[in-house]
């Protein structure tokens, strides 16, 4: 591939160099929290990629695998002082890594491979997923899977299976209600389009009524982000290439048009398209898409939200890493949920921390990904709320996984925020 | 033993070690340029793991680095040669939370703002803020006696600390240090434990003060066109009477890196930035801001007063994260931490600035302008060929100007690995065997993070041993030049007596004019201060600094100090007669007047002193900041003459503020229930203290009979301390009681009576005791414990009972002793009475401490174990 692997590798020392080793970073770290090791640590990483590029210590697998435990959730990128982009020393050390002459894959290498090439850029493969789920929750497979004396580890992904949340989404345009505001396109994605057909369904309502037009790009696909975050950047450049053009040419049409997205991984990897093409042909237009990205939160208004509300429910909001952190996005989404007069938001301990989802995370580290469930799920217990809602896909089935009724309510529904809104009603539907 | 073999061995008995080299490379740095690679790292999960694997390193025989968030910038916890690093990351347990009593028993491994924000409910934060405190750990501010901003106001590490828990590397036993009342008997051992960059012992819990969040806070931004203005305007603020919760000065070079990351709304193009906080009682800070903008007036361009807490919060977040922000500017900076009297500031802005033209490096300043305490921020790229070795010779120049101003080379950040070399600059060669001496007596193996500190005996003096382990090879800087003292006649002839008394045997007793009635061995020479060492030696204003003469009587300072609207609170208490030297030695707990002035430990910060070795020592200096080297003058402390004769000390003065107070005289119900209920009130406080029926007839003959008295005294600005007294006098609970207002003399005659009670009353009651406990129990023992007929006196914000025994009477018996209270001996001191409950592992500590400075037991023993019939 016509990658400019050099050019890759200067931008990588320079990020590497940009710390200065203050160690502010290390409290907002999940897993120097759970282990207390400093190589579990931003700071540390740092240092293992620079003492690696170096030459000062050899790639072991040991080495590897304090930067395999990185969640990639970016809570350092908010508490450094110095603006390290630690998100990007992260995947650049990866692909790094990765291509290194002689490397030889594991087995974990290869799952992962598989699902990032076979897997999340085909929309045919992803349908066909779809359709097994669904048929698998209906014949209740993964209820008899439970019960088959299957290894340990295996049953302990199966609470994380998704579930299809409703009827396909149609990508068909819809105009706005009340005064039109401007043009928006959905960002589809690849699980959220398969997976969460409702989320997309709220989001359009949403938007519609808060006088945006809503276009669906032809060509638009896979935003490449558990490619990039896993140290594929060719891949998800490839992928990148692509949804550049779909929404260059919505931009063409439609200058001031925003492109709306509604899952926090996807968001803050379109809005970094920049970064990832820094010093190639492309940057310039990739600037130009990412300036138009926007999560749902800070296009969507509260207007067309109900007057009053017949009864309210207690919602626990929950940051996704990659829209509180690496989109610096906590406060709209948290101010649209307090505006609804159906919604009592209540705060929730620690909620800027990860909760072990981070994208594929918690299939390739269930153990490190559990831990950190265990804490956000006490956190959500203790408030005693009805909905937690979260904007993206993977938390929400992390958070759903470990959720559970007890004696005296039944368990919190881990749910969208957009899916929240609409279901509790809009002006115009209610 | 090999190192291999050492460390398989450790392993076989810590299952947990880590010694994969990738583990290891995390543990080779803190926040400072050091580098070093450690020969294992060991993080333990709890206290039973953390204390038995200490315990197996020691046996072992291999050195121990103690580390908490890695946060330091000296190199404190950059691992020593073949050390085991020994993280407290995950030791995060808060053992003991008691909120009415202002204390917290913690794990090292709790992060400062961490318990901050856990005791803020109840209206109490950790008062000392590192700009890490968001990071850094409580154990590691202990080693480094760490400061920030607003230990301005509220003092460093070392003013917040009760007890700690250490395990002793010479016989590996666990000692409890203080506990959770004030001044423990004995030596200051905490103290010497504070700032002693894990070099002494490893700590195993802190306990800590918790303090009250003041009422009101005013955060305001003056703008500056000059860094001397803005130097000069922080000399007059201070010159005002007002002391600032903090006062930072920010400069052109750090303003433009904090705005690119933060945008914390510093103006750009102003040459500095002074971020001045004011807090207190509401009228008080209103009072302190037209004080301040009166003394900027002329000097700053703008003063903007932030409007909430948002903008207050964004100017401090600039301040605190403006060095990591500098990461901007150069891939590395270097971070100086030099103190100097602030009337030298202005002097050595211009100095700094030529360093960085001579060496071609830009010097960004963000400092602690209040406190003197200089951050200049060399930045550099390590990769550059020769930079390093540049940066090292730019920041001795820096440390040099500082020590000439009359300053320091280190006020928080520590000595560590980087300022070893400049061990000189500062310290004597005795001081360097001293200082040898006083860790041998923790740790004669030299297990606990060798190498701090000094310079390594013999190896790194010579500048033979690589003892700098950058990833950038560069030659380690040679260690400059001891400082030499030299003694005065007087001295000499001091020196002489010493020698004498050490080639005879004979035994040598310390005594200024007898107030304290100290106990010599039989015939025991008596050696004091000579006449030149009696008076004022050194007096700046400007600087809040005086230093004295240990033979100058109390009685004279007063007047001298108030001629510049300042005081020395604290030595007036218990007779007249006596001498500051006997002040020092004695510690008799600083009065009544101790929660608004402090006790003489937050205020002593240099002192010249002669062992009983004959060596003369000066440890500190002119500046309120200071954490080179171990902390001397608050060891000698209170060592009641056993350890060195005290020549010249220099304390930190206070402007006077108008005070006032209120007699409340009661019902004892009534007192008691007011009490309670004040202490927990947010205002002006300079002492709560109760009296019993006994020492209110003593003292106000006029009351009822049987009457208790609650004495509330305020000292701030006139108008804070009128309404913080009427918000007091509104109280519904003093019906029924007898009100007595003292404002001016009166107020001033008031608290020096009830400090001078013991004196006044000697004939009657010869012997005193002190009773040290937490303050919920100091009232109720005061009910309870003190026999009938005898005066007594409480002061609820401290937590101390004065009280009247005789020696004979089962008052020992009445009060329960534990780590949680203590009795001292107030006078005359006897030694058995006082340390009869020390235990074994404490008096062989202090005997070899003792050793250290005495090494012929010339002086009395502080155990009353005299070698001399």
């Amino acid at each position: 591939m016509a990658d400019s692997c050099p050019d890759s590798l200067e931008l990588l020392e320079a990020a590497v160099e940009s710390c200065v080793g203050c160690g502010f970073c290390l409290e907002a770290c999940p897993t120097y929290l759970e282990n207390g090791h400093e190589a579990d640590s931003p700071r540390g990483r740092i240092a293992l990629v620079d003492g690696l590029m170096n030459d000062l210590l050899e790639v072991t697998p040991e080495a590897v695998r304090h930067l395999d435990l990185c969640l990639g959730c970016r809570a350092c990128e908010a508490a450094c002082p110095s603006g390290v982009p630690y998100g990007s020393i992260l995947e650049r050390g990866r692909d790094w890594l990765r291509r290194r002459p002689g490397r030889r894959k594991s087995g974990r290498d290869r799952i992962l491979e598989f699902a990032l090439t076979f897997i999340l850029p085909k929309p045919g493969v992803l349908k066909l997923l779809a359709f097994l789920l669904k048929l698998s929750h209906f014949i209740g497979l993964f209820s008899l899977a439970a019960r088959l004396p299957l290894p340990a580890k295996l049953k302990e992904l199966l609470p994380l299976t998704p579930t299809v949340d409703g009827p396909a989404y149609i990508p068909r345009d819809r105009s706005p209600q009340g005064s039109p505001t401007g043009q928006s396109a959905l960002f589809l994605g690849c699980v959220q389009q398969q997976l969460f057909p409702q989320v997309h369904e709220s989001t359009a309502a949403l938007l519609q009524a808060s006088g945006k037009a809503v276009l669906h790009p032809k060509g638009q696909g896979c935003c490449g982000a558990l490619h990039l975050h896993n140290g594929y950047l060719d891949q998800a450049k490839a992928l990148a290439r692509k949804n550049i053009d779909a929404f260059m040419n919505f931009l063409i049409d439609h200058p001031e048009g925003l492109i709306v997205v509604n899952a926090a991984g996807c968001g803050s990897t379109l809005k970094e398209y920049g970064h990832l093409f820094e010093g190639e042909p492309e940057e310039k237009v990739a600037k130009r898409v990412a300036g138009a990205v926007r999560d749902w939160s800070e296009v969507v208004t509260s207007a067309g939200f109900p007057g009053s509300a017949s009864k309210t429910v207690r919602v626990a909001y929950q940051d996704a890493c990659h829209l509180a952190h690496a989109q610096g996005i906590e406060k709209e989404p948290r101010a649209l949920l307090e505006a609804h007069p159906g919604i009592d938001l209540v705060p929730l301990n620690d909620g800027a921390l990860c909760c072990g989802s981070a994208g594929i995370y918690n299939i390739m580290e269930p153990e490190m990904a559990k831990r950190l469930q265990e804490k956000k799920i006490q956190a959500i217990e203790k408030v005693a709320v009805d909905y937690v809602a979260s904007s993206n896909p993977g938390c929400l089935l992390q958070i759903r996984a470990g959720l559970k009724d007890d004696e005296a309510r039944s368990a919190p529904e881990a749910i969208h925020p957009t899916t929240l809104l609409t279901q509790l009603g809009l002006k115009d539907n209610s | 033993m090999d190192l291999k073999s050492q460390i398989s061995t450790l392993k076989a008995k810590i299952p947990g070690l880590l010694t994969e080299r990738a583990d290891l490379f995390a543990y080779r740095y803190d926040a400072s340029i050091d580098r070093a690679w450690p020969a294992a790292v060991f993080l333990p999960k709890n206290q039973e793991e953390y204390v038995s694997g200490l315990r197996h390193i020691f046996e072992v025989g291999l050195p121990v680095t103690c580390r908490g968030a890695g946060t330091g910038l000296s190199g404190g916890s950059v691992p020593s040669d073949n050390a085991v690093v020994v993280g407290t990351a995950l030791l995060r347990t808060i053992f003991e939370e008691e909120l009415p009593n202002r204390l917290a028993r913690v794990a090292p491994g709790v992060i400062n703002l961490a318990l901050s924000e856990r005791t803020a409910h109840a209206g109490l934060h950790y008062a000392p803020d590192p700009s890490s405190q968001k990071t850094c750990t409580i154990g590691g501010n202990v080693a480094e006696n760490s400061g920030g901003p607003h230990c301005l106001k509220y003092g460093v590490t070392g003013h917040h600390l009760l007890g700690a828990t250490i395990v002793l590397p010479k016989n590996k036993e666990r000692l409890s240090l203080g506990g959770k009342a004030m001044d423990p008997p004995g030596y200051d051992v905490l103290s010497l434990i504070c700032g002693s960059e894990g070099t002494l012992a490893p700590l195993i819990d802190v306990t800590v003060k918790l303090t009250a969040i003041q009422a009101e806070t005013r955060t305001m931004l003056a703008v500056f066109n000059e860094v001397t203005a803005a130097c000069e305007a922080v000399t007059r603020i201070l010159g005002l009477g007002v002391i600032p919760a903090a006062l930072e000065m920010i400069d052109r070079l750090t303003i433009s890196a904090v705005e690119r990351v933060i945008q914390a709304g510093y103006p750009s193009d102003a040459e500095a930035v002074l971020l001045i906080e004011v807090d207190g009682f509401q009228e008080s800070v209103d009072e302190q801001v037209a004080s301040i903008e009166e003394a900027c007036q002329g000097l700053a361009t703008s003063i903007r007063l932030a409007q909430d807490g948002d903008e207050r919060a964004l100017l401090w977040r600039g301040r605190k994260q403006a060095v990591g922000a500098l990461g901007q500017l150069a891939p590395n900076y270097y971070i100086q931490d030099g103190v100097l009297p602030r009337s030298k500031l202005p002097e050595l802005f211009p100095t700094i600035a030529s360093i960085g033209d001579k060496y071609g490096l830009p010097i960004a300043n963000v400092f602690h302008a209040g406190d003197g305490n200089l951050h200049p921020v060399i930045l550099f790229d390590r990769k550059k060929e020769g930079e390093v070795e540049k940066v090292i010779e730019a920041g001795t120049a820096i440390l040099k100007a500082c020590v000439e101003a009359g300053g320091t080379i280190t006020g928080e950040h520590g000595m560590g690995l980087e300022k070893r070399h400049a061990f000189g600059l500062l310290f004597t060669k005795e001081d360097l065997t001293l200082f040898e001496a006083i860790k041998a007596a923790f740790d004669p193996d030299s297990l606990m993070n060798p190498g701090k500190i000094a310079p390594i005996p013999g190896a790194c003096l010579e500048g033979g041993r690589k003892a700098r382990v950058f990833d950038v090879r560069h030659e380690a800087p040679s260690p400059l030049p001891m400082k030499r003292l030299l003694p005065s006649p007087e001295e000499k002839d001091l020196q002489e007596q010493i020698a004498v008394a050490r080639g005879a045997g004979a035994p040598l007793v310390i005594k200024g004019h007898d107030t304290w009635q100290c106990l010599g061995a039989k015939g025991a020479q008596v050696l004091r201060c000579p006449e030149s060492f009696c008076g004022p030696r050194d007096y700046s204003p400007k600087d809040l600094v005086i230093t004295l003469g240990c033979g100058t009587p109390v009685r004279e300072l007063g007047p001298i100090l108030a001629e510049h609207s300042q005081q020395l609170p604290l030595l007036q208490a218990y007779g007249d007669q006596g001498t500051v030297g006997g002040l020092l030695g004695m510690r008799p707990g600083g009065g009544h007047r101790r929660p608004g002035h402090g006790s003489l430990r937050e205020r002593l910060v240099a002192l010249r002193f002669l062992t009983g070795a004959g060596q003369i020592h000066q440890s500190g200096t002119r500046v309120a900041k200071n954490v080179a080297g171990y902390d001397l003058p608050r060891l000698l402390l209170g060592s009641r003459g056993t350890l060195a004769l005290g020549l010249e000390a220099t304390f930190q003065v206070a402007p006077k503020l108008p005070g006032e107070s209120l007699r409340i005289s009661g019902e004892l119900e009534s007192i008691e229930a007011l009490c309670e209920e004040l202490a927990t009130r947010r205002i002006p406080w300079l002492g709560l203290t109760v009296l019993n029926a006994e020492a209110t007839a003593l003292l106000f003959p006029e009351c009822a009979e049987d009457h208790w008295s609650l004495i509330v005294g305020l000292e701030d600005r006139e108008r804070a301390v009128k309404a913080a007294l009427k918000s007091v006098e509104e109280k519904p609970l003093l019906r029924g009681c007898e009100l007595q207002r003292y404002s001016g003399p009166d107020h001033e005659a008031l608290w020096d009576s009830l400090d001078g009670m013991p004196g006044a009353l000697k004939d009657r009651f010869p012997t005193w005791q002190r009773l040290h406990t937490t303050g919920t129990e100091a009232i109720a023992t005061l009910i309870r414990g003190v026999p009938r007929g005898t005066p007594a006196t409480a002061r609820r914000l401290c937590g101390f009972v004065d009280l009247y025994f005789p020696v004979s009477s089962d008052m020992d018996r009445r009060v329960s002793y534990s780590e949680e209270s203590w009795l001292r001996q107030l006078y005359p001191w006897r030694p058995s009475l006082e340390c009869a409950r020390l235990s074994r592992a404490h008096r062989d500590l202090f005997r070899s401490l003792k050793a250290v400075f005495d090494p012929d037991s010339l002086f009395p023993s502080l155990l009353g174990e005299e070698k001399h019939g």
